[in-house]
């Protein structure tokens, strides 16, 4: 009886821990495809003006903050400070979504930068959620897809972090040591 | 440079090539330094010099990572870097060498920092491991 017992144990630790690396490679899945996503979104930014002569691109968009608020202490941020700069915002997309991109895809210090990602995400969000034809659950899930690769450490299966951290926890430098924090 | 590592480097330099390739395929007959580069299905753009650029550091991070040339990868690194450097300066511009915009400029810096990443990754340590070890650029 007990080692019937012992053995259903035995094959329900065996089973989560099968399940646990199913789930990792899920997650590692879901990074893959929030940083296409964002390399995808990154080509419509277009320097140096991105869009503000013109009325379209990444100005437009920016605009929807306000003519159609969701958040209004966002609008209030987008009106006084986003748009008077607005070339410096443009710069800061331009680069944060192609970083994004760049690192979501190869699982590099993938904490870090689907912290970004969230922001990110929220400040696409407060843009342009209420904008009619948007569909919003497309920007919870976004928020939501980051939150989990954050939480999960998206990178260690299917990313560079899986390789190095194993290295970098058996190295005293201060570039290893920033690497486990960050991945 | 061994183990997962190398091979990690391996996959990345297989991108590089396969994002080259199918960069010449779909820039064919644009300028070979045409500013605005054709996109690769819904990614990247890139022109036919951009391609052969992406070909080329991907094939040498390739052989790189197949001899175990830790310094070959290292310096392939350098060239993605370069080359989303050169995105970031000329994108949107008349003059744009690498015909890439900031999509592309996500192919090459995770290739360029993913390689960098992997090229000076401490030495694997343990019973089987070379003495010396250890360090970050060993």
């Amino acid at each position: 009886m007990s080692t019937t017992a012992g053995t259903v144990r035995r094959d329900a630790v065996a089973d989560d821990r099968w399940q646990a690396g199913v789930a990792g490679y899920g997650l590692g899945l879901l990074r893959i495809i929030l940083g296409v996503t964002f390399l995808h979104e990154a080509a419509w930014k277009i320097p140096p003006a991105f869009g503000q002569p013109t009325g379209d691109g990444l100005w437009e968009w920016t605009n929807f903050a306000i003519s159609d608020p969701v958040f209004p202490p966002y609008t209030l941020i987008v009106e006084n400070v986003v748009l008077p700069a607005f070339p410096f915002f443009g710069w800061l997309v331009f680069l944060g979504e192609a970083a994004l991109g760049g690192f979501l895809i190869v699982g590099l210090l993938t904490r870090l930068f689907a912290a970004i990602g969230v922001l990110q995400s929220l400040a696409i969000a407060f843009s342009v959620l209420n904008v009619p034809g948007e569909w919003s659950y497309a920007y919870y899930i976004l928020v939501a897809g980051m939150l989990a690769v954050v939480l999960g450490g998206g990178g260690r299966a299917l990313g560079l972090d899986g390789v190095l951290r194993p290295r970098w926890s058996t190295s005293d430098s201060r570039i290893a040591r920033l690497g486990l924090v960050l991945s | 440079m061994t183990g997962g590592v190398r091979t990690a480097a391996l996959v990345l330099g297989v991108l590089g090539v396969v994002g080259g390739v199918l960069g010449f395929a779909v820039s064919a007959g644009q300028p070979f330094t045409a500013a605005e580069g054709a996109r690769v299905g819904e990614l990247f753009h890139l022109n036919p010099l951009g391609s052969a650029v992406s070909v080329a550091l991907g094939a040498v991070a390739l052989a790189g990572a197949w001899l175990r040339q830790r310094a070959v990868v290292l310096a392939t690194s350098a060239g993605w870097l370069v080359a989303a450097l050169l995105t970031v300066a000329q994108s949107g511009r008349e003059v744009n060498l690498l015909g890439g915009t900031a999509s592309t400029l996500a192919l090459f810096l995770g290739l360029g920092a993913g390689l960098l990443a992997l090229a000076i990754a401490p030495v694997e340590t343990g019973p089987d491991a070379a003495p010396g070890g250890g360090g970050v650029a060993g």
